[in-house]
């Protein structure tokens, strides 16, 4: 637990904090390149300390329908993390992840969760491995299975707040958006560091 | 007609006929909708968690981010706005199960937050007039202060009138 609040703590801070995320979500971005087979390119991350109340208002229309693939952080580090993206790239996302043209998927079927909750493990085991390759904790990282979610953004965005909520009324988002050139993929991945973090700072 | 947000752990009153409150994207979070007819008075709560369990009595404030402390707060502020808790008709809003997955069941805030509201406002003799909860989609509220109308919206049925109003 403390080594948790410790490396969170470590990672976020100092002149470097936003250079070493920029290096994780790089290869986080990369990962899903290999595993799409198509160039997709991270964003400079943001970490910023957000009011609970602002979290809705910040992801967008909080009604819009939306894709989340949720996880839990265990292990040596704790934390939440997420994917979100718009209903339509997350479609383009899956039908890349089984081989086929952009636009072929027109729902969110089985197969289509299926591939989208693959991406998000393979999204969030590169950053994990990011964290580890700076950080060398002393127990494994591992992120929980991943949860599959589709609604309005503000429902989904529920489901983050509530282990924070229950101890803060802040939180801090380490934000990385993510697409590529072409616009068929556009999405947006959160990590939630734990909030026992921002007390240690 | 003035869109006024009720954001994640807020409550917002008005005695403006024009206004309309609205939360947006409820998940497990439920809305607390009171109005009085007669005042033509109305409010909301955004509560994201049934209660606070941290000791309050070396005198810290009240959040409305808990469902039982905001019904409260909300109840304070109507009557500051000339409400009578005796005429306050109530809509109850949310508590939604969003996630669903295995292992995540012990998450189920939502029926908890719904659990605490239809105690507080049974506990005040307060009346909910209308209630859509529970299910596992997202939900917009919106309270119309001119007439107490209540309108709920999600993805799968659409908009609809909950409560007609006065």
């Amino acid at each position: 637990m403390l080594e948790s609040i410790t490396i969170w703590h470590s990672l976020l801070n100092g002149p470097h904090a936003i250079g070493r995320m920029n290096t994780i979500m790089w290869h986080v971005a990369r990962g899903l390149s290999e595993l799409t087979g198509h160039a997709i390119y991270n964003d400079m991350p943001v970490i910023e300390k957000v009011p609970i109340a602002e979290v809705s208002a910040r992801a967008g229309n909080a009604e819009a329908k939306t894709v989340g693939v949720y996880f839990v952080l265990g292990g040596g580090i704790y934390g939440q993390a997420i994917i979100i993206m718009p209903v339509r790239h997350a479609l383009n996302l899956a039908d890349l992840m089984m081989g086929r043209k952009p636009g072929s998927a027109t729902e969110l079927g089985e197969m289509e969760r299926s591939a989208l909750a693959e991406a998000g493990n393979l999204t969030t085991s590169y950053f994990l491995n990011g964290v580890y390759a700076i950080k060398r904790a002393q127990e494994l990282l591992r992120p929980s299975p991943p949860a599959v979610m589709v609604d309005m953004i503000g429902a989904i965005l529920d489901v983050v707040l509530v282990p924070i909520a229950a101890v803060r009324d802040d939180l801090v988002i380490v934000e990385s958006g993510f697409g590529d050139v072409g616009g068929v993929i556009k999405g947006r991945f959160w990590v939630l560091p734990d909030p026992r973090a921002l007390d240690a700072a | 007609m003035f869109q006024r947000t009720v954001p994640i752990g807020s409550i917002v009153v008005s005695k403006t006929p024009g206004d309309v409150l609205v939360a947006y994207g409820l998940g497990s979070c439920v809305a607390v909708c009171l109005y009085d007819p007669v005042a033509k008075v109305g409010g909301m709560l955004h509560a994201l968690l049934p209660s606070d369990l941290a000791d309050h009595s070396s005198g810290n404030h009240l959040s409305p981010k808990f469902v039982d402390q905001g019904i409260q707060l909300l109840l304070d502020e109507l009557e500051r706005y000339g409400a009578k808790k005796r005429r306050l008709i109530a809509q109850l809003c949310g508590g939604a199960q969003v996630l669903q997955a295995n292992g995540f069941d012990h998450m189920n805030i939502g029926s908890r937050n719904v659990d605490v509201a239809e105690a507080m406002l049974s506990q005040e003799g307060i009346r909910v007039a209308a209630q859509d909860t529970g299910g596992s989609s997202g939900r917009t509220v919106r309270l119309f202060i001119a007439d107490g109308r209540v309108v709920v919206k999600d993805l799968v049925r659409g908009e609809r009138i909950l409560f007609q109003g006065a």
